[in-house]
């Protein structure tokens, strides 16, 4: 009973950026991959994700993210450089979203786009939105 | 069993914002939680209420440990209030849902029996004394207690729920509902409504 509710809490932070859940969510997503992946990856047991999931998300621009970092892995019992890479990987990631964003969405993707079709005029022009999810 | 001073330190912890804090929270005092919520004897239908109802206000609290006051009561008796209340007003929002699926259902029934027009103006009534009650009352919990008031709803205990105040006695519950349900029927008075609870 007490596992069910604990499993619930970090399913449930899986959807919420305060959480190291949401990162691990991200990641996976991105990697297509499962949570024996993960756990590989981290070095850490398929159960010990849980406890990772419910910690708080470090911020990478405070000054204290490596030793967050340091003391969560020492927590869980995973690989703390793996994390830190992990955790970089997602944060710059998302930071690169983000800037695209403002600029409907494809600020890189259509200056690309627009160099492309400079050069190859006549040619059939790659589909963009395939370059969302990357 | 952790010891008071565990409570103390943890909540420190999580004021100061240490990453592993509200995982070991979690662990402790989740279980404690559910175990507290059941023996409340809340009539639940679905049991995965009592945990949503653990898990937010344990969200709320990590987030905004500011709400906790230290020096009134322990941390694990404030989350199990918190708790308290959140399952309460998730109750009285599944209450509230079964009651307009069942006035839904009985208007469909008068449609099917061939009282059309009548089902029509009673969904359009609906629908006005809704969007009024709306545009009356910014405040969702205002919302719902007229709501109750024009529905013609008299137990304390429905009021009481939306409210968050049934770990109140009968007496203090009484007169907070009482103190409440005034206030709002004045505000349908003066804004040309009517009620009859």
């Amino acid at each position: 009973m007490a596992d069910d509710i604990l499993h619930r809490f970090a399913e449930r932070t899986r959807n919420d950026s305060f959480f190291l859940g949401a990162t691990l969510e991200a990641y996976q997503r991105c990697h297509d991959c499962n949570d024996d992946d993960l756990a590989t990856r981290l070095g850490c047991r398929v159960e010990d994700l849980q406890r990772l999931a419910t910690c708080r998300a470090p911020s990478p621009t405070s000054r204290r993210f490596r030793s967050e970092v340091m003391s969560i892995a020492e927590y869980v019992g995973c690989d703390p450089y793996e994390l830190l890479a992990m955790l970089r990987e997602v944060g710059a990631t998302s930071t690169l979203r983000e800037e695209q964003v403002p600029s409907t969405g494809a600020g890189y993707l259509l200056a690309a786009r627009d160099r492309k079709s400079d050069s190859t005029e006549g040619e059939k022009e790659p589909d963009v939105d395939d370059q969302d999810g990357a | 069993m952790a010891s008071d001073d565990w409570w103390k330190t943890i909540h420190r912890r999580i004021v100061q914002g240490d990453p592993t804090a509200p995982a070991e929270l979690a662990q402790h005092a989740l279980p404690q939680m559910q175990s507290h919520l059941k023996q409340c004897r809340f009539d639940i239908k679905d049991p995965d209420l009592i945990d949503d109802a653990a898990i937010d206000a344990l969200m709320s609290y990590i987030k905004n440990p500011g709400s906790y006051q230290q020096h009134k009561r322990k941390l694990l008796g404030y989350l199990n209030m918190s708790a308290e209340g959140d399952l309460r007003n998730a109750l009285a929002k599944a209450d509230r849902r079964r009651k307009r699926e069942r006035r839904d259902e009985s208007v469909e029934l008068r449609s099917l029996a061939g009282n059309k027009d009548n089902a029509d103006d009673q969904v359009e009534r609906n629908d006005r004394v809704d969007s009024k009650l709306k545009s009356l009352f910014p405040d969702l919990r205002d919302q719902q207690l007229a709501e109750l008031i024009v529905e013609g709803v008299r137990s304390t205990d429905s009021f009481a729920e939306v409210l968050g105040i049934r770990h109140l006695d009968l007496e203090e519950q009484r007169r907070e509902v009482k103190r409440h349900k005034d206030r709002i029927k004045k505000i349908l008075k003066r804004k040309g409504g009517r009620s009859n609870g």
